[in-house]
């Protein structure tokens, strides 16, 4: 192999990871802020490419001009759900989000099957999946170059909600002292439903280019939630770009070994988050 | 006026106040004292809403509100500063006292630029991270936050624990200036010469129940000492 396409593979691997990144923020919000864990998180990846290519037909516009619509409407649910559910349970003892959210991930599973079949479908960008970027003698695919725009993106803006808006400074408070923040008159409730809505929200832009990239099918939601946990406890819980950096070592892993066996990528991946967990329990940016 | 009547508190099947009626007065500053496990704490916490108590156990001016939360409490002007100073760690200073001004909805004398103005000390650390400050300091930043909310009632549980000689002053003159200002201060209070000295009146605690009250101009030191440790 030449140095060119080992830089290549390199490109790529990050490429891929920075859609990890996207899969695991808002995991990692939800659990750093409301100490819960979503199970149905890679589902709702699903779901929100399904949403997708139930919006394109009929619009008659694109995928990613679909956002349009998905992002609003998962931000609904997300807000629901934490409203008229989840808010019941978190802060009392984790198990019982744990398990909701683990029957809302087969609920979804199911329903998805019985609306769309077990067939496997993908969403098509047009020009954008094929297109791609020639440097010199390199040629880089534009989507993925795309999505880690959009991934830097979105991770500059969560940046810029938490650590310089009032709902930010709020979602710190209660991370660091749930109790206190109430007697500063923190309405963490409202707050959570806020959080899950926007989480949701970002899980509809990664779900929709997830969707373009990956032919995807109703059973695909816990692969998702693995690489973004694995995303997640590489970086180091509460750290936010720690998640980011966490996806991009994921995706590179699995490009990588990828290379010396087709069917190695995920493996790889795994055996990579083992090493390095193995060497930091903690993560490699937990703060404190 | 902030005010219990016959108010019981418990933790689970553990009952932590029996009976209680105490009352503050805008204006007023009121200790209270007791040794460790009395239910001082169990009683701010209760009056600022973190615990749950009968709906007719604390009433506020004319109105019932026992069963009020946090916020609740804290929009009809009860704030507490709990024990341990309890700063967000992860917040700066200024950080601190803007996450509890903007959380509330309140108008009154007091924004950051007033805070900063009453506590020039603070002014120059603003941008430090909250627990990088020393005691005195962050006992300090704890009272200033709960004055972001513009409270009525401003609950301060022990305030001087732990802190210098100099820097109880500061949290004292701070506390004054708050009452001068019309504000109730409930203060709980290690040092009972001290809760004395600070205070107009004051309850002793013990076991739950409020064995001694009275003005603490007029109280007998060697009285309350006893009722403090009891018998």
């Amino acid at each position: 192999m030449g140095a060119l396409q080992v830089i290549e593979m390199l490109i790529n691997g990050l490429m891929l990871g920075a859609l990890f990144a996207l899969f695991g923020l808002g995991l990692s919000l939800s659990l750093g802020v409301m100490r819960m864990i979503n199970i149905a998180h890679g589902d709702l990846i699903v779901l929100a490419a399904y949403l997708v290519l139930s919006t394109t037909p009929w619009s008659g516009v694109g995928p990613v001009t679909a956002l349009l619509v998905s992002v609003p409407v998962m931000f609904a649910l997300g807000w629901l759900l934490q409203r008229g559910l989840l808010n019941r349970l978190v802060g009392r003892d984790p198990m019982s989000v744990l398990l909701v959210t683990f029957g809302l991930s087969i609920v979804l599973q199911n329903l998805l099957q019985e609306i769309y079949t077990a067939d496997t479908q993908s969403l098509d960008a047009g020009s954008l999946a094929t297109a791609s970027l020639q440097i010199g003698d390199m040629s880089i695919g534009w989507l993925p170059v795309v999505i880690t725009g959009v991934s830097v993106a979105v991770y500059g803006l969560t940046h810029l909600l938490i650590n310089h808006s009032p709902l930010g400074r709020q979602a710190r408070a209660v991370a660091t002292d749930p109790e206190t923040a109430r007697l500063v008159g923190i309405r963490d409730r409202r707050l959570f439903a806020l959080m899950t809505g926007f989480i949701f929200a970002v899980i509809a832009i990664a779900g929709v280019f997830y969707g373009i990239r990956t032919p995807f099918a109703p059973s695909a939601g816990p692969d998702r939630l693995l690489f973004a946990f694995e995303a997640v406890v590489l970086g180091g819980l509460g750290s936010i770009w720690g998640t980011f950096i966490g996806g991009l070592l994921i995706g590179l892993a699995q490009v990588v070994g990828a290379q010396f066996h087709a069917g190695l990528g995920p493996f790889v991946g795994h055996l990579v988050f083992l090493v390095a967990l193995l060497a930091r329990p903690n993560g490699l940016f937990a703060p404190r | 006026m902030l005010r219990t009547e016959q108010l019981d508190a418990h933790y689970g099947l553990f009952q932590a106040l029996f009976g209680v009626s105490i009352e503050v007065h805008r204006g007023e500053v009121v200790a209270l004292v007791g040794s460790n496990g009395a239910g001082k704490t169990t009683l701010m916490r209760a009056l600022a809403g973190a615990l749950p108590v009968a709906h007719n156990a604390i009433h506020l001016d004319k109105n019932a509100v026992g069963s009020n939360s946090e916020c609740a409490q804290l929009a009809q002007g009860v704030a507490l500063v709990p024990e341990g100073r309890r700063l967000f760690a992860d917040l700066s200073v200024e950080d601190n006292l803007r996450v509890a001004a903007e959380s509330s909805d309140r108008a009154g004398p007091w924004n950051l630029s007033t805070l900063f103005d009453a506590l020039p000390a603070l002014a120059d650390l603003r941008r430090r991270n909250a627990t990088a400050l020393s005691g005195g300091q962050q006992q300090l930043v704890a009272v200033a936050r709960a004055l972001a909310t513009n409270p009525d009632y401003l609950l301060c549980d022990e305030v001087s624990l732990g802190l210098s000689p100099v820097a109880v002053q500061a949290v004292y003159e701070l506390l004054h200036r708050v009452s001068a200002n019309g504000t109730a201060v409930l203060l709980v209070e290690q040092n009972v010469s001290r809760a004395l000295a600070e205070s107009s009146r004051f309850y002793c605690l013990q076991k739950g129940r409020v064995i001694l009250s009275g003005v603490s101009r007029h109280a007998d030191t060697q009285q309350v000492a006893h009722a403090y440790f009891g018998s």
